[in-house]
């Protein structure tokens, strides 16, 4: 339990700063949507004049801007999965990776705790933070949309806007905890954090601007939380839910079994 | 029952070497010096005693217990300070003390604070602002907090100054006195000599020799200094058993761990005007089986 708090008070400022940060974004965002709704023709013919792959990679065939839910769909939801992304697998990484580039590892593992104790406390405190930013992130949405566009939209289909990309966070929050056992030097964390977010998100675009590549969508979380499919089929894939499942089991039971293996440097 | 008992133990960092073999016992109540230069696996032996990390062969057991399986249990009753000290940066010196006491299911504010004003350790800094000499102290405190029946120190009094040196034994002494056994690595040989009552030298990762202190100070080695009338004599003079020769004028200093009558005799054949024998410090003994095992 000590763990569990100590590593809650370690994290509280980012979680304030992320969770801050993306709430105010999305206000901002917020403010245009009356502006867009008015000029929902002309956006229509504009998108039009794009190749139909590129405004397919982007939703915008299957969502309508000026619609609320369109909007949160290619607006919103593409911000809130790839910084929120970004986010969880930082939080995730660090969870051994600090410890160690610190060297303050050496400290916690000779306390009488084993580290598989260890490691569960730094999880659940990571899955906290996620939830918490998630949890604020949503309750904001839904209090916006209230506002905005009240009665034009259906508040289920929102909560499972809001439900993915917590669920797609919860994914590479999974890679990040395994990564998190082999990445010890605290200036490859950003990077590969980065990295592991935004070479996925381009995997899902591609998947869909090319036919040759239409099978990069099974290996990209952002084609199994998208947006467009949650809106059509008004909930979101028993796949998905499978994938993000045995994700979350080999991500936890594999950084379970490479840490209690793991030689600790000095 | 033994404190600790390592078997055989041997760890390789993949192809390179980090100890051999190393096989020795520390006796319960017992202060248990271990030393060797930097880079001769002291650390490393005292890491696979933590289960920081994991031999590639052999055993180490704790109190009876095996390092590694027992692992969380052995170390609720054991005290570690490690060689380089990294604690967290963003915490005060309080704080963390607390945080760590946590873990012992102890409150140990009263022990907190008696410790830290016996080693002068301010528990209002934070602890990034320490000097490495008090974040060694820290460590120290850290160690003490749960009353543990076995320290186990790596280095510990780099970096500190003499007068908390000189407290800290005093502090080591009095823990031993309540039964605590204390397993003490360092390259200083004068606070081996000073504090334990059996060493073992450890050289490439291997046990060089396991001996009581007073044996290696008794009367196997004895530093010998003569003075000679003449430098030829000086220069001409050999006997078994001599090592770590020295000249300066016409004095010859060395140490000697062979009979005494062959050296007796074999001054006779010498004009000397001088003949000092004396005991010589673990670092002359040290020094000697190191030059020999080059």
């Amino acid at each position: 339990m000590a763990i569990y708090y100590r590593e809650l008070i370690r994290n509280r400022t980012a979680l304030i700063v992320w969770t801050v940060t993306m709430i105010l974004f999305s206000v901002f965002l917020m403010t245009f949507f009356p502006t867009i709704r008015e000029q929902a023709v002309e956006l229509q013919k504009l998108m039009e004049q794009y190749p139909k792959e590129l405004v397919a990679a982007f939703n915008f065939d299957r969502l309508q801007m000026a619609d609320p839910m369109g909007f949160y769909g290619t607006q919103v939801y593409i911000f809130i999965t790839l910084f929120g992304s970004i986010y969880a697998v930082l939080l995730f990484i660090s969870i051994l990776s600090r410890e160690e580039s610190e060297h303050t590892a050496e400290f916690l593992l000779t306390r009488p705790v084993t580290r598989t104790k260890v490691l569960i406390a730094k999880t659940l405190a990571a899955l906290t933070n996620i939830t918490i930013f998630n949890l604020a992130f949503g309750i904001c949405n839904l209090i916006l949309f209230d506002l905005y566009a009240r009665g034009e939209y259906d508040v289920n289909i929102l909560v499972l806007l809001i439900i993915g990309p917590y669920l797609m966070h919860l994914l590479f929050g999974a890679v990040g905890l395994l990564i998190s056992v082999f990445v010890v030097k605290a200036r490859a964390v950003y990077p590969i954090s980065i990295g592991v977010v935004l070479g996925t998100y381009f995997a899902s675009v591609v998947s869909t601007l090319s036919e040759d590549a239409k099978d990069l969508r099974y290996l990209t979380p952002f084609k199994y939380f998208d947006a467009a499919d949650i809106v059509e089929d008004e909930r979101i894939a028993t796949l998905s839910l499978i994938v993000l499942g045995v994700a979350l089991i080999v991500g936890i039971g594999g950084s379970l079994y490479f840490y209690s293996k793991k030689d600790i440097a000095v | 029952m033994n404190a600790i008992e390592v078997k055989n133990l041997t760890k390789y960092y993949g192809k390179s070497r980090g100890i051999i073999d190393v096989s020795f016992t520390v006796p319960e109540g017992s202060i248990y010096g271990f030393i060797g230069p930097n880079g001769a696996g002291k650390s490393t032996t005292i890491r696979t005693l933590l289960s920081l990390i994991h031999a590639t062969s052999g055993s180490a057991e704790i109190l009876g217990m095996d390092c590694l399986k027992d692992g969380h249990k052995i170390r609720h009753k054991v005290g570690y300070v490690p060689a380089e000290v990294n604690f967290y940066d963003d915490m005060k010196v309080g704080e963390f003390l607390k945080y760590s006491a946590k873990f012992y299911k102890k409150d140990g504010k009263a022990r907190i604070k008696s410790l830290c004003s016996d080693l002068d350790v301010d528990m209002s800094r934070r602890i990034s602002d320490l000097s490495s000499g008090n974040k060694k102290k820290l460590a120290i405190v850290q160690a003490l907090i749960h009353q543990p029946p076995i320290l186990i120190l790596d280095e510990p009094t780099s970096g500190l100054d003499p007068l908390i040196q000189n407290k800290l034994y005093d502090v080591l002494r009095e823990e031993n006195k309540r039964g605590t056994t204390i397993f003490f690595s360092s390259h200083v040989l004068s606070e081996i000599q000073k504090m334990c009552d059996q060493v073992a030298i450890v050289k490439e990762g291997r046990i060089l020799k396991i001996d009581s202190v007073e044996n290696l100070r008794g009367s196997l080695y004895k530093t010998i200094r003569i003075n000679f009338s003449d430098l030829k004599d000086m220069m001409n003079f050999e006997i078994q058993g001599s090592a770590g020769i020295n000249y300066k004028d016409r004095q010859m200093e060395f140490i000697y761990n062979g009979d005494m009558n062959s050296l007796t005799s074999t001054l006779n054949n010498y004009k000397i005007e001088n003949l000092w024998v004396e005991e010589p410090s673990l670092e002359d003994i040290f020094m000697h089986f190191y030059q020999k095992g080059e």
